[in-house]
């Protein structure tokens, strides 16, 4: 795995973990087992290292015409030391990445992308940047980020500094343990929590990233990696970028086309426009969440069956480690989109039915960020 | 009966033939076969989530996958040793199939079958199948 690259963590995850290719880099799998890192996070607090992502700073007074033009959501919307998630989109409205962008001011911003992404995204970024008064960083190297997640996460993070915490979608720069880090109230399990990145261009971001994440542990977090973050996300009823959307994912037909994320009739001329507003209406599938009915693992790439046709494509799936459903996102006609309409699933040697269902799976009085604790 | 084999954190009974695609098949007697997977498949799989049985009485050609042990994140298919009739799943795995990492050569034994033509040619010693683990761990 030389040639996969590696976070600042590198070390501890291969000591501790399972290392496989993910996107590119080498990061783990797991360090215990999913199902515990998994319900750690719903009940009590995980870490997951997510330093692969990419952190690129715009700056300037073009900032934010810049980044209004490269994302699909209505930016004037968003306020001062708020992250909003939204898509960037190719010129056929396809998804070059789902990302989080963070305005501090006007002139202030920071750009949170996928790690398999960076590269096309800098690019981009920068291709773009050229048409605006703006000064561009990317300091994905010179950093590292943790999401610390679950219903005791926030009273972790609040034990290790004397600031306030800022609120869900909510950033700013407070001191934790000793080092000035950027909280985000932002993070992709579906709870409470945030996400801390810790910029530094010296050679102590090892140590210092170290220091924090032993911290972390030493206070009770579960260390937790992709897989719990894959089940996690999935339950909540997240898309992952290379699996449930790419770029040859019509906005319209992928689900994530609805405010705040996405404002499709935006006054700017954002890239992917004109292709977005000429699907309206004309959409042919549709990106659902689904159960099976029957018992039955789908998985990435197996065949959706409507009236012994193939009709489409799951993208992604599991056995719930909470509900211990079998779950998953498929692209269906887009006639069968609906809450309880029902289709079928290629399962190896099965075809099972599966029905459309609201996220998240769980029951959001008992968990989750919105839970009644 | 001699002693378990054991390579590092798995164990390789010694009562039974293994296949070199991590199953173990365990002669009962009266041409009635149990087969499952090793303590190394299991480990390797991590938490198993779900078994993809097939319909008792079929008949299965040699090589044909007789079952599918998933995962969270892997499956596997499991392969007939020799053409075979399936008798009995163990149904206690539809509600429970992490017995298969908990007892994977007992409790998680994974079907029943009967030899419609035994044919070694599959199957192999717990000291072949101790070499095939040993290789595949100095490839990791």
């Amino acid at each position: 795995m030389s040639e996969l690259k590696k976070t600042i963590l590198y070390s501890w995850h291969k000591e501790h973990g399972q290392i496989v290719d993910f996107a590119g880099w080498a990061m783990p799998v797991r360090y215990s087992d999913i199902t515990t890192e998994h319900m750690a996070v719903r009940e009590n607090c995980g870490i997951f290292d997510v330093s692969h992502m990419g952190r690129i700073w715009i700056r300037g007074p073009g900032a934010f015409d810049l980044l209004d033009t490269l994302v699909v959501r209505d930016l004037s919307k968003v306020k001062e030391n708020q992250a909003a998630y939204s898509f960037m989109l190719n010129e056929r409205a396809g998804f070059r990445d789902d990302v989080i962008v963070t305005k501090f001011t006007d002139e202030e911003w920071l750009l949170v992308c996928n790690a398999g992404n960076l590269d096309k995204i800098w690019e981009w970024v920068q291709l773009h940047g050229k048409n605006f008064d703006v000064q561009l960083e990317n300091k994905s190297a010179q950093s590292a980020m943790f999401a610390v997640q679950g219903p005791k996460a926030r009273e972790i993070i609040s034990s290790m500094t004397d600031d306030e915490l800022p609120g869900r979608f909510r950033a700013g720069w407070i001191t934790l343990d000793g080092q000035k880090v950027l909280f985000s109230g932002t993070g992709y399990t579906g709870e409470d929590g945030g996400e801390i990145a810790l910029f530094d261009d010296s050679e102590e971001l090892e140590s210092k990233a170290l220091k924090l994440w032993q911290s972390f542990i030493d206070k009770g977090a579960e260390p937790c990696a992709l897989g719990a973050r894959d089940t996690l996300r999935l339950e909540a009823g997240y898309s992952l970028y290379g699996n449930d959307m790419d770029e040859d994912t019509h906005v319209l037909e992928s689900s994530l086309a609805f405010v705040p994320f996405a404002h499709i009739h935006k006054d700017r001329d954002y890239i992917g426009k004109e292709a977005t507003l000429a699907k309206e209406g004309k959409e042919e599938k549709f990106r659902v969440f689904f159960k099976l009915v029957e018992r039955g693992v789908a998985r990435h790439g197996y065949p959706v069956i409507v009236d012994g046709e193939e009709a489409g494509v799951v993208t992604s799936g599991t056995r719930s480690p909470l509900t211990k459903e079998f779950i998953g996102m498929a692209y269906i006609p887009y006639t069968l989109k609906e809450v309880g309409s029902r289709f079928h699933v290629q399962v190896k040697r099965k075809v099972l039915e599966a029905e459309v269902i609201p996220f998240p799976i769980y029951d959001t009085k008992k968990y989750g960020y919105a839970r009644e604790s | 009966m001699a002693d378990d084999i054991v390579i590092g954190d798995y164990t390789i009974k010694t009562d039974r033939k293994y296949m070199a695609s991590h199953e173990w098949v365990k002669d009962l007697g009266n041409g009635k076969y149990k087969i499952g997977i090793s303590d190394y498949a299991q480990k390797s799989l991590h938490e198993i989530t779900y078994v993809q049985f097939e319909e008792e009485d079929t008949e299965f050609e040699q090589k044909e996958v007789i079952l599918t042990v998933e995962a969270i994140k892997a499956s596997g298919d499991i392969y007939a040793p020799f053409k075979l009739k399936l008798i009995e799943n163990n149904e206690v795995l539809e509600d429970d199939p992490e017995k298969i990492n908990e007892s994977p050569y007992e409790d998680g034994w994974l079907a029943m079958f009967e030899a419609i033509e035994y044919d070694d040619s599959l199957l192999i010693t717990p000291e072949e199948y101790k070499a095939i683990v040993e290789k595949e761990l100095e490839d990791i």
